[in-house]
């Protein structure tokens, strides 16, 4: 009788090993399918920027979160390889962008049809779905004077979590390229915690982080600084730093005046999760480093606060 | 060997061995790392460690007064500060009350670089890196200037600022993946915009941290470890 048990164990442990591996296998086939070789992909971004740079060669591996890319590079640019799909998710420029042969300085628009185009031709499906634009215009940033982040949302106006971002230079030379990929069925997800219980969770989570402030402050004002002590350099106006504990105006943020500040929140997909996106800015403080801002992302379904910050 | 012998050996190897340690550290060129109460420590205990490993003599400060932080920049091959800023000053101690700013004012709380470099353009020439991390520390103010054209002036290689107001963590861990590539020998463009991918790659937001300025020599090395250009 004993025997026959472990017959019976055997042979199921077994049947699953078989299961499994050929699960494996099957899903090993389907990718080896659809996934593109490195160097179609790295065809596909040189002829998505209509200029080669040289030949491409292997660089080494680079760690991005959870995960170690391969690293390609030629004569200017250095290519971030999603070693599972052999996807391309990011181009930078390591040293001075080139200037082209027949530059000719461009605007934002046609910064935006630009980076537009390259989407096009990378992301086929991208622009399936509504975008939100961002673009910046920032002349005194050298060699990537415009900075742009498409952000892909559905029917619904929920963010996938594809997002893109992009720079360019005033010359319309592409030097700065991230994309990240979303989950359209996560988006379709119905958040449980509502954009103004989100908002009201922001509120409280930014009155904890005044608390904070206030708490850190009051430690911070029992640290002198010794070395300061033997310095004793004058200020510019001849003041010498102060050898004493020196008691300060209390931290005030003024969070109650809800009309005064600005508001922005985004539902969306990031990490296969439904989160809101708050941020709380244009708070009036008493110091001079305000007006401050208090960022905060909150899980959609359970109302868990995931990430907070502030200026 | 008797037991109490080699007990004895083993003592003295391992304080050989940490002084050994301890003097290859003090032997390099000084990086000092400043951080506050608010905004908190960031990531500034990995930027100290990445520069100890790149072979810096770092020392990490917390709550420095202004005067501090000045005095050692002139000595300082590697500066990095992350604190609460406004154009043309980092805002310290005293809840931020007192200024280490660039340009001389007639503010009794502002400790600047130019009243004690200035008059020659070379005080500041140890300095490779100088990394100013707080909220628009590029932007300049009529009242107490520009930090990286006053650092730049004086002598410094490289210096580092930021245009938009900065969200940690999202900015801190930006600075961490940077230093992490300066010590594997990035140059310093190099590692700000690899730092930036991964951090939008990671986070999706950069936190502000993506409107970087690098003045000065954007190719600067912070390995091998050593001061500016004299």
């Amino acid at each position: 009788m004993k025997k026959i048990k472990y017959l019976f164990i055997t042979l199921t442990l077994l049947l699953m090993i078989f299961t499994s591996i050929k699960f494996i296998d099957n899903k090993n086939v389907a990718e080896a399918v659809d996934k593109p070789t490195i160097q179609e992909e790295l065809d596909r971004i040189r002829d998505a920027m209509e200029t080669r740079y040289g030949d491409i060669k292997y660089k080494g591996k680079e760690k991005m979160g959870d995960i170690e890319f391969f690293i390609y590079y030629d004569d200017v640019y250095d290519y971030f390889i999603d070693p599972y799909t052999n996807k391309i998710v990011g181009m930078i420029t390591p040293n001075k962008p080139r200037i082209p042969k027949d530059a000719k300085i461009i605007n934002k628009n046609q910064a935006i049809d630009k980076a537009n185009n390259f989407i096009n031709k990378l992301h086929k499906d991208f622009f399936d779905y509504d975008v939100d634009i961002k673009a910046r215009e920032q002349q005194d940033a050298k060699d990537r004077e415009f900075m742009m982040e498409f952000i892909q949302k559905n029917e619904l106006g929920v963010g996938t979590g594809s997002r893109i971002w992009i720079e360019v230079t005033k010359y319309g030379e592409i030097v700065f390229y991230t994309a990240v990929e979303g989950n359209t069925e996560v988006a379709k997800q119905k958040p449980k915690v509502s954009k103004e219980k989100a908002v009201d969770i922001a509120y409280r989570e930014a009155k904890k982080m005044v608390s904070e402030i206030i708490k850190a402050e009051e430690e911070a004002e029992k640290v002198i600084d010794e070395e300061a002590k033997i310095i004793m350099e004058p200020s510019d106006t001849g003041e010498y730093p102060t050898t004493e504990i020196e008691k300060s105006e209390k931290f005030e943020a003024n969070l109650d005046e809800k009309n005064k500040h600005k508001v922005t929140t985004e539902l969306t997909v990031f990490k296969n999760k439904l989160q809101w996106w708050i941020n709380i800015d244009n708070v009036e403080i008493n110091r001079e480093w305000g007006p401050m801002g208090f960022d905060i992302r909150i899980d959609a379904i359970t109302g868990k606060v995931l990430i907070k910050g502030h200026t | 060997m008797n037991k109490s012998k080699l007990f004895k050996v083993l003592i003295v190897s391992v304080v050989l061995i940490a002084g050994a340690t301890k003097l290859a550290y003090a032997a390099g060129p000084n990086a000092h790392v400043y951080y506050y109460a608010d905004p908190g420590y960031g990531e500034t205990w990995a930027v100290n460690k990445y520069l100890l490993d790149m072979g810096y003599s770092s020392v990490r400060f917390y709550e420095s007064h202004p005067v501090t932080a000045r005095y050692y920049l002139g000595s300082d091959a590697v500066f990095y500060m992350w604190a609460h800023a406004a154009p043309g000053r980092q805002a310290t101690k005293k809840s931020g009350g007192l200024r280490l700013s660039a340009k001389e004012s007639a503010d009794n709380n502002a400790w600047s670089i130019q009243a004690k470099y200035k008059n020659t353009t070379s005080k500041l020439r140890k300095v490779k890196l100088a990394y100013w991390h707080g909220c628009r520390t590029a932007q300049t103010s009529s009242y107490y200037g520009d930090l990286d054209y006053r650092c730049s002036l004086y002598g410094a290689d490289c210096t580092v600022t930021f245009w938009d107001k900065q969200y940690p963590p999202y900015v801190t861990y930006f600075d961490k993946q940077a230093f992490y590539r300066l010590k594997r020998g990035d140059t310093v463009k190099n590692a700000l915009e690899t730092a930036k991918g991964i951090t939008y790659y990671s986070y999706g937001t950069c936190g502000g941290a993506e409107t970087y300025r690098i003045a000065g020599d954007s190719n600067e090395k912070l390995v091998p470890a050593g001061y500016g250009d004299y």
